[in-house]
């Protein structure tokens, strides 16, 4: 089972249902959080806006979880949120929660979404910092996967 | 019949130089010879022409997606799709 939304709803934990989120047949559960940090590369950042594609962001990140099942031989299930719009230092930016049959399968999923996210779902990420700049930040280019596979 | 103003969604650093909906317009186009590379050369145009200031080579770093996927350079641009230009991307 997948759960997947890219929004500007803010994420907090307390609103999550965590039971709902178990499997009978599943004994593993692993989670990560991503939050905004304070300062990147050197300078003091006060904010972050994220951008996103989100039709094709939220079809990535299902093609990324069936992957991840399918490279490490587990099923399960892979609730995802990741935020759009502006948000303050310290809040969550994204959450992936991954249950299955098997701790090793659960660190090895979670882990898996999480690096595929940063490099291959349409999302953009921009810095304010405290001195009143901003700036985009470069990322990976999306045109050598969809050339690659062909 | 295809030729019309093509306006395609931009994100990320390329909305500092889009409209309030997050559009830029490249004028008319005919669609109906349109591919992704060929997209590509006229989005530069468009920017060494309205944004000189604005670094057209970054073109070639981005990638051409309709709402289902990231086209390859060789496909063909539908007449009917809503086209997206898509910068590096960086989230989590």
């Amino acid at each position: 089972m997948l759960d997947i939304r890219v929004s500007d709803e803010p994420i907090h934990l307390s609103s999550i249902n965590w039971e709902s989120l178990s499997r009978e047949d599943c004994g593993a559960g692993n989670s990560f959080f991503g939050m905004v940090r304070n300062r990147n590369h050197g300078r003091d950042v006060s904010a972050v806006a994220y951008d996103a594609f989100v039709p094709l962001a939220e079809k990535t990140l299902q093609e990324i979880c069936n992957e991840a099942f399918s490279q490490f031989g587990s099923k399960g299930s892979i609730f995802i949120r990741h935020r759009t719009g502006k948000l303050q230092v310290g809040e969550l930016s994204v959450v992936i929660v991954v249950h299955t049959p098997h701790r090793d399968e659960a660190f090895k999923v979670c882990r898996y979404v999480i690096e595929e996210l940063k490099v291959r779902v349409p999302i953009w990420k921009k810095e304010f910092y405290t001195d009143g700049e901003t700036e985009w930040l470069k990322g990976h280019a999306l045109c050598s996967h969809a050339d690659v596979e062909s | 019949m295809s030729e019309g103003n093509l306006r395609i969604r931009v994100f990320g650093m390329l909305r500092n130089y889009s409209d309030r909906d997050g559009y830029i317009d490249l004028g008319g186009v005919n669609r109906s010879h349109l591919e992704v590379r060929t997209l590509k050369d006229v989005v530069k145009e468009y920017f060494k022409l309205n944004h000189p200031d604005f670094d057209s080579e970054l073109i070639n770093e981005c990638a051409i997606a309709n709402q289902s996927e990231v086209l390859q350079s060789h496909a063909p641009i539908g007449i009917q799709d809503e086209i997206a230009i898509l910068p590096p991307v960086c989230g989590g």
